[in-house]
């Protein structure tokens, strides 16, 4: 077993938690390998490097820790990626509850200009087995059926519980 | 900046042992313990890349959110898409 060790401190940023750091540093892990990295610091975790760390930082109290910044909140997009993806039943069940029936969806990508995107609507509808949010086909099937974004969201949420 | 290595004088902490604990938000784990983190479609975290991984509703981990952030170094050991579904995760590993 290598033993551990921190090489270098770059920097100490504060968090969102009272007394936990998250420190850009130059460590040994325990496979013997060197890098830049950042590790977070809390003060009951008794193993790894970082009671060599909270003892660097009780040796240097003078060294500048950098405030916490909140990250920013992420866009409605990002939210949207992050969302949970629906099973063909969650989502035809979702639609039904939303008062959109099946037939109404096959209606709409029929009623879609003839073409390959219409093609794709068509074969992504019969044959997927799961949905993304951001998946292509809830954004046609949306359009043509008259729904916002949010009305997706919601619907998108209150599938994913079925 | 800190110009000497510095080493534990505590040999039995600088080895990969297994968590023997039962608590639902742990945050310290024991060196080369392995987690599965939940990440969002094609967030991609490449081999062995570090990344700050924090405890993500009442039973799982995660990228970022609100939950508490776990102690140490966590590197990615590999990951897998589920087609079609956009459901990512991966394995990480505490390596310090």
């Amino acid at each position: 077993m290598t033993s551990m060790s921190v090489n270098m401190v770059h920097a100490v940023r504060a968090t969102q938690e009272a007394d936990v750091y998250n420190i850009h540093c130059n460590i040994t892990d325990y496979l013997g390998a060197s890098y830049d990295t950042d590790y977070c610091s809390r003060p009951d975790d008794t193993v790894g490097v970082n009671p060599l760390i909270r003892q660097w930082l009780r040796d240097n109290p003078g060294f500048q820790i950098e405030p916490y910044i909140p990250p920013d909140p992420p866009t409605e997009d990002e939210l949207r990626q992050r969302m949970r993806s629906l099973t063909a039943r969650q989502f035809r069940l979702g639609l039904v509850n939303a008062d959109i029936s099946p037939s109404t969806v096959t209606a709409a990508i029929a009623g879609m200009p003839a073409g390959s995107d219409q093609d794709k609507a068509q074969i992504e509808w019969e044959y997927a087995t799961t949905f993304n949010r951001t998946h292509p086909l809830i954004a046609t099937v949306g359009t043509a059926l008259g729904l916002s974004d949010a009305q997706i969201d919601a619907l998108w949420v209150a599938a994913a519980a079925l | 900046m800190l110009s000497a290595r510095w080493r534990s004088s505590r040999p039995p902490a600088h080895k990969a042992s297994v968590y023997t604990g039962g608590t639902r938000d742990e945050t310290n784990f024991p060196i080369g313990h392995t987690i599965l983190v939940e990440t969002g479609n094609a967030d991609i975290k490449e081999r062995n890349s570090a990344h700050a991984i924090y405890l993500n509703s009442s039973y799982g981990y995660g990228f970022g959110g609100g939950g508490a952030q776990l102690a140490g170094t966590w590197r990615a050991r590999g990951g897998y898409d589920s087609p079609g579904s956009g459901a990512w995760a991966y394995c990480f590993v505490r390596t310090a």
